[in-house]
């Protein structure tokens, strides 16, 4: 029943429709911008689509109810390896405030909306990396190359480069280095960055001929002028999502902050009489027994999250709470306790690199909100890193895994 | 036949055994090892002690907003010599006030020092300072007294508020934040107004100390 529901929900449909877009995005290798009746789309039209866009966004989602008398600006143009148009970037602004960002493909066999986001614009993000372009600085010159106008590379998913083509003393072309924006990474000259998403790349071909499909009736609608979007929802049965988890910042510890931001959902879902904010994760953290000197500072013991989570429950007078943690995670568990709307917690080894990121997270807890299973299975969370936006990560990108489950 | 028994029965010893093991592993990992502490990466955690930031705190008004922020040399008013710092601006819908954050990060309490010893000496030149302690409230309407150094000048004023270790004590975070407002006497709440925009950063959830400049004569 919750399911169904889920599914006639609008919030839903569109977030299955932008997590689709985030990993469609991902199969689009660069050669694809010049292949398959594939037409250039102008600045124009993508400008009125990015704006239409923030509109059919604002009323789908939430938390981009802001978006709804957004205007957009050109930020970037970005290309392809061969110099080939993918993709333009709008800034949003509401109210006159930046808003985040939106993209836009520039040709029609790609989806019209690549990605969108109230983050900051990853092009925006290098201008904090100085050191990255000092490292381009030094390898330019180790090898008395000069360095031309950079580039603003896309290659899909989050893929950002930016491309810094190089020339010898004579004024001959010579192969360029890349900054991978996301990765905080800098590729020497001649270095292609096809090699790391390739495996990816890999693993979507087989959906390749339904996204390119699905692309071209998107665009037809465009340029027909029949509509900007047509979110059709297809993916709706991969995805799930819970409305509703307040988002705290780290605090004391990754494990309270994640734990609280469990009961912080259930405090507005029915059972008011948890604190809030840090007092609930200071109650946690101590429940949890969270350390506070070196060499435990800020962590918790795995098997003290279940335990410090039922603790803090009693003490509020829900002793009908259970917490229990989960040392073998498996997937349909996952999806179940989202499609039940019941957050939880997942403690992660050696976690990976999280959406957006450029840095692992390591050991770390983080309150799932959510998932799609869409070719690869990811798992959105609230990671106590970023109070705006949940962030995704594959599932099993880890050496290990925890779940505290929590049922009232 | 006993035989092919036997060799049967080994295997599936085996195969339990090794079953066993591996699950044993998995749990000796959680057994063994802490979750945590999970701790923002430094590009993350600059961001801390600026509203509305990327990965600030939340700003709960709806009439200030931010307009800007950035990497920026910081310039105070001519010119500060403390090198790269975030600067965020912000407005507040129908006023004029153009309010603004600074925040320098260190990681080394040294540095910090040489920083603070460092703009003690320029803002003895350019404007008056003195100890203030103000009572503050937090987003969640919590109030604390924080100890500051208000700093002023014939155009614009503020607080300057140093942070040493908020997040852990082992961890080696320090800031040097500037709240202020660009004041060209148009405003008659400037005080109010800059106050206002420190309660979103949410100082006192700080875990280390807060403080003002150590201004003292070296």
């Amino acid at each position: 029943m919750e399911v169904r529901k889920m599914k006639k929900n609008g919030t839903t449909g569109a977030l299955a429709l932008l997590i689709a877009l985030v990993l469609l995005s991902v199969i689009v290798v660069p050669g694809v911008s010049a292949e398959r009746d594939s037409i250039q789309v102008s600045l124009g039209t993508a400008e009125k689509v990015a704006l239409e866009s923030t509109q059919e966004i604002s009323a789908r989602l939430n938390e981009f109810s802001d978006w709804s008398k957004a205007s957009v600006t050109l930020s970037q143009q970005c290309y392809d390896l061969e110099g080939n148009l993918t993709a333009y970037m709008f800034e949003v602004y509401s109210d006159g405030r930046y808003s985040g960002f939106i993209l836009i493909s520039s040709t029609t066999d790609k989806v019209p909306v690549l990605e969108f986001s109230k983050g900051r614009n990853p092009y925006s993000i290098l201008t904090d990396k100085t050191d990255l372009e000092k490292q381009v600085q030094t390898i330019s010159s180790e090898k008395e190359f000069t360095v031309e106008d950079p580039r603003n590379i896309y290659l899909g998913g989050t893929f950002y480069y930016i491309e810094y083509p190089m020339t010898d003393s004579h004024g001959m072309k010579q192969p360029s280095a890349l900054v991978d924006i996301v990765r905080s990474k800098v590729f020497p000259s001649g270095f292609s960055p096809m090699e790391v998403p390739l495996e990816l790349y890999e693993q979507h071909n087989l959906i390749e001929h339904e996204y390119h499909e699905l692309a071209q009736k998107e665009w037809a609608a465009i340029i027909a002028g029949e509509g900007s979007l047509t979110i059709t929802d297809p993916l709706s049965g991969y995805s799930g999502y819970i409305s509703g988890i307040p988002a705290y910042y780290w605090y004391r510890g990754c494990s309270p902050t994640a734990a609280g931001m469990v009961l912080g959902y259930w405090d507005s879902h029915g059972y008011p009489n948890f604190p809030v904010g840090t007092s609930l994760i200071n109650e946690l953290a101590n429940a949890m027994g969270t350390g506070s000197t070196w060499p435990f500072d800020g962590s918790t013991w795995p098997w003290m999250i279940d335990d410090g989570i039922m603790t803090v429950c009693q003490n509020h007078g829900y002793s009908g709470f259970s917490a229990a943690n989960d040392y073998w995670m498996e997937w349909t568990e996952i999806k179940n306790a989202v499609n039940s709307q019941k957050p939880f917690v997942i403690s992660m080894l050696h976690g990976g690199i999280g959406s957006g990121y450029s840095q692992p997270y390591g050991d770390h807890s983080v309150t799932c909100a959510g998932y799609s299973e869409f070719s690869t299975p990811f798992v959105n969370v609230w990671d106590t890193w970023d109070i705006y936006s949940t962030h995704y990560i594959a599932y099993g990108n880890w050496w290990g895994s925890m779940a505290t489950w929590v049922n009232p | 036949m006993g035989k092919s028994l036997l060799k049967n029965y080994a295997r599936i010893t085996v195969l339990l055994i090794g079953i066993v093991i591996v699950l044993a592993v998995i749990l000796s990992i959680f057994i063994l090892l802490p979750i945590g502490p999970g701790l923002p990466p430094p590009d993350i955690r600059e961001y801390r002690f600026i509203p509305g930031s990327p990965y600030g705190p939340a700003i709960h008004d709806g009439a200030l907003y931010l307009s800007h922020v950035g990497k920026s040399s910081c310039l105070l008013a001519t010119s500060v010599p403390l090198g790269e710092c975030l600067q965020a601006e912000y407005g507040v819908s129908g006023t004029a006030a153009k309010l603004s954050v600074n925040s320098w990060y260190f990681q080394g309490r040294d540095d910090l020092l040489k920083a603070n010893y460092e703009l003690c000496n320029y803002l003895c030149t350019g404007g008056s300072t003195e100890p203030v302690w103000l009572q503050m409230k937090d987003s969640d309407n919590n109030e604390y007294i924080l100890q500051v150094t208000r700093y002023s000048t014939d155009f614009f004023q503020g607080y300057f508020i140093v942070v040493e270790h908020p997040f852990l004590s082992s961890s080696d975070d320090f800031y040097i934040l500037y709240y202020g407002i660009n004041d060209d006497g148009s405003n008659q709440n400037s005080e109010e107004l800059v106050q206002n925009l420190m309660g979103f950063a949410d100082l006192n959830t700080t875990t280390g100390s807060l403080g003002g400049l150590d201004c003292k004569p070296y």
